[in-house]
């Protein structure tokens, strides 16, 4: 009820005109797919789902490896986790803070820019400019680097627990065989977790396609940073284009299909292997 | 345009506070049996001090006592506005059953502080209440709202296109349900009234106008630097190239504003199309006769970029512009050493830059000057916009609150907490609480040409969308005439 209705009324406004008064069909889509900003959106989307998912999966299970066996553990694991607690928005205010920007010259008040201009390079705009990688702006990867913030506890929480589940017997054996740490991990330890990996990464994913607040609150979704949950809001609510913003959100609904799908075959791959 | 004075978290908590407090200290006076003396005590003090208002309430609420000393401390310049008030609050009637009025307004902040002090004497005198609600979406709110059954007594809607809208849908009652039209005639202009009626019946009254057309800058700082204040674009101009010359920034801009940034330029372009083409291409513009494409429409943005897009003229060049938060932008020309001289903005930043700095005296170390004249055919034309007040039910509640905060007597007591700019021309200057107020009032009043924002006319999609292409524009200029193009073609398929 709560889920179906919405959807299904969301598929009938994608075929309708900007106001939902009109039938025209897929005309919503074609539009989606030839209007610049939108295009940008689901390029910026992709990004995302690529850049954000790997690096906060690598960098979740590299620490989570790396931790296993010192004592501090505990401390480092609070430290990467603490984000977490942040509502989105919040963290999206503070990272803003942090790429700060003043002209080269005058008190940066922003962290990077402090750091920057401490070690005497010019300020650099973080939010705005694009220059640094060809087509996909630094600003991009700016925000991006916020959410990876964010999200790498996760990650690396639900790894530290799969590892800590396995039969320490297996690793030691293996250690007592002259297995190398690097080889432990790659024969014996990526294996055995492969299943968590991919949920992680799931999720991962599915929260990448749907980010919305730090993009919304760093840049407003300017300066080629749009992606698809905020475009979609924009179209909604700014330009009152109902057609592209439903046409939007049903592409959006079929990209995540997939993972889901994967997901869901593996789980049952799973309770049969059981 | 959205709320552009955003009320903090704090300040809503304070404002429901203050609220709060007010309602105990009302039912306390009710119950202490001198009702009536107590409260003409107040009535005569609470609008007395305009810039503690927020303390005096405060001890409104506590202590009786300590309100009737501060009347006594009145000074007597003051007096003649206590005289208005008490003027207006007897011309208020008191129903025998007297209710809440809700209102729903964009405005916090300082703006929302002013009204709940303007409103005060009218709950006061009536019993009524005013039940106040800021919306940051007005466009949503009132959507759910009246398609929901559930209208406010009273709104505030941004721009006049949304009160027509409202007004056509049938949402809204007729001022003459509770105005005597004729006296209305006398205290708002034609103009005026013509933006807030549909087919000729009144729906509404412009409330916090504000003007667009203004240049921000320290007056001290240009008598120390010998800087004549420019009354033609290329005065000022050579005041520009004068101050580069120093090695220094003459602009400061800035056009950060969430998903709305890029109103600046919007702003600012249309002032120009008004200043440089008048009022008759102003209009058509508007009214999709002349395309965006049009080689003067497209001048205008050129204007904007003369200054906007040349690194020696605005502080920080585009970068800066683009990563600065509009009102932090304001505050540059005012910072010890300046950042730049002039900063070019609608009056409603009045308060920003006298919050930052409240050792600034306002009329010499900060003021405003009317944008340069660009076309000598067309001096004076200024543009401008404001909140349009409108009511959606007919209960004598909303008559009584309507007929109050219209009266001259009440506009001329907002005029005088600053910030408030009346459309009321009864309002003498003088009644204005400071030298800038003054002064924007006085660009107003003699402005010969005037026209509200053609943005607030158009809405979704034009309005998101020239603030969307202003940002677009400042980072790559080249793209102008594709921008101009989409415009075309967006005003084509509305």
């Amino acid at each position: 009820m709560f889920l179906v209705y919405p959807s299904i009324d969301t598929f009938r406004r994608s075929l309708m005109n900007s106001n939902s008064t009109e039938f025209v069909g897929l005309e919503s889509y074609a539009r989606v797919f030839a209007k610049e900003e939108t295009q940008l959106a689901l390029l910026n989307s992709l990004l995302w789902m690529i850049v954000f998912t790997g690096v906060t999966t690598l960098l979740g299970l590299l620490i989570a490896v790396m931790i296993e066996r010192v004592w501090y553990d505990v401390i480092v694991k609070t430290l990467v986790f603490l984000p977490m607690a942040i509502s989105f928005t919040a963290a999206a205010v503070i990272w803003r803070f942090v790429y700060g920007f003043q002209p080269t010259g005058f008190p940066q008040w922003g962290a990077a820019n402090a750091a920057l201009t401490t070690l005497g390079f010019d300020s650099h705009p973080f939010l705005i400019s694009k220059e640094v990688i060809p087509f996909y702006g630094i600003n991009n990867v700016a925000v991006i680097v916020a959410a990876v913030w964010m999200t790498t506890g996760f990650a690396m929480m639900v790894f530290s627990a799969a590892i800590r589940s396995l039969p320490q017997e297996l690793l030691e054996a293996a250690r007592v065989d002259g297995a190398k740490e690097w080889q432990v991990f790659w024969h014996i330890i990526r294996p055995s977790i492969m299943p968590t990996i991919y949920v992680v990464a799931t999720v991962l994913v599915i929260s990448a396609l749907k980010v919305f607040d730090l993009v919304f609150v760093m840049t407003g979704g300017l300066f080629e940073t749009d992606v698809v949950a905020n475009r979609m809001y924009k179209e909604m609510f700014e330009y009152r284009e109902f057609g592209i913003a439903t046409a939007l959100s049903v592409i959006l609904l079929f990209l995540s299909l997939p993972v889901i799908a994967i997901n869901i075959r593996r789980f049952r791959r799973q309770e049969r292997e059981r | 345009m959205n709320s552009r004075n955003g009320m903090s978290r704090r300040q809503v908590i304070r404002a429901g506070l203050l609220s709060v407090m007010a309602g105990a200290g009302a039912a306390v006076l009710a119950a202490c049996g001198e009702t009536q003396v107590v409260t003409k005590e107040i009535i005569k003090e609470v609008p007395v001090e305009t810039v503690v208002t927020r303390e005096v309430v405060k001890e409104v609420a506590i202590e009786t006592v300590v309100t009737k000393e501060v009347v006594r401390e009145v000074p007597v310049e003051r007096l003649v506005k206590t005289e208005v008030v008490k003027e207006v609050v007897q011309q208020v009637e008191v129903p025998a059953e007297f209710g809440t009025v809700e209102v729903i307004t964009p405005w916090g902040g300082a703006e929302l502080e002013a009204f709940e002090a303007i409103v005060k004497p009218w709950e006061e005198a009536t019993g009524g209440r005013v039940a106040h609600e800021q919306s940051p979406d007005m466009f949503a709110t009132m959507t759910a709202r009246t398609e929901g059954g559930h209208p406010p007594d009273v709104a505030v809607l941004f721009g006049i296109g949304h009160a027509s809208q409202l007004a056509r849908d049938g949402h809204l009652v007729p001022l003459e349900t509770f105005l005597n039209m004729d006296e209305f005639a006398e205290q708002y202009s034609p103009a005026f009234i013509d933006m807030s009626s549909v087919d000729g019946t009144v729906y509404g009254v412009h409330m916090y106008l504000y003007m667009r057309g203004l240049v921000w800058y320290s007056p001290s700082r240009f008598k120390a630097q010998g800087f004549e204040v420019p009354t033609t674009w290329d005065e000022m101009i050579d005041l520009s190239d004068r101050i580069v010359a120093q090695g220094e920034k003459p602009w400061a801009m800035g056009t950060e504003h969430d998903v709305h940034s890029g109103w600046q330029g919007s702003d600012f372009i249309q002032e120009y199309v008004l200043a440089d083409h008048g009022p008759q291409v102003y209009d058509a513009w508007g009214a999709h006769e002349i395309p965006w494409s049009d080689p003067r429409i497209k001048r205008e943005w050129e204007r904007w970029g003369e200054i906007a897009l040349n690194t020696d003229y605005v502080f920080g060049g585009v970068d800066t512009i683009l990563s600065t938060r509009w009102s932090d932008a304001a505050v540059l020309p005012f910072m010890d050493p300046p950042r730049a001289y002039m900063h070019q903005m609608g009056s409603f930043v009045f308060g920003t830059i006298a919050d930052r700095f409240p050792e600034l005296r306002p009329g010499e170390d900060f003021s405003v000057f009317r944008y340069p004249t660009i076309n000598p055919e067309f001096e004076g034309a200024s543009s401008g916009g404001s909140g349009v007040m409108v009511s959606l039910t007919d209960r004598p509640e909303t008559g009584s609150f309507i007929r109050y905060i219209t009266s001259t007597g009440t506009q001329q007591l907002w005029a005088s907490t600053g910030g408030f700019l009346s459309s009321n021309r009864l309002i003498p200057l003088e009644a204005y609480a400071n030298p800038v107020n003054r002064e924007i009032a006085r660009v107003f009043q003699e402005a010969k040409i005037y026209r509200h924002g053609n943005d607030n006319t158009w809405g979704a999609p034009l309005q998101p969308k020239f603030f969307e292409s202003a940002i677009k524009y400042l980072r790559n200029p080249d793209s102008l005439d594709e921008i101009l193009a989409d415009f075309d073609s967006i005003v084509e398929s509305l």
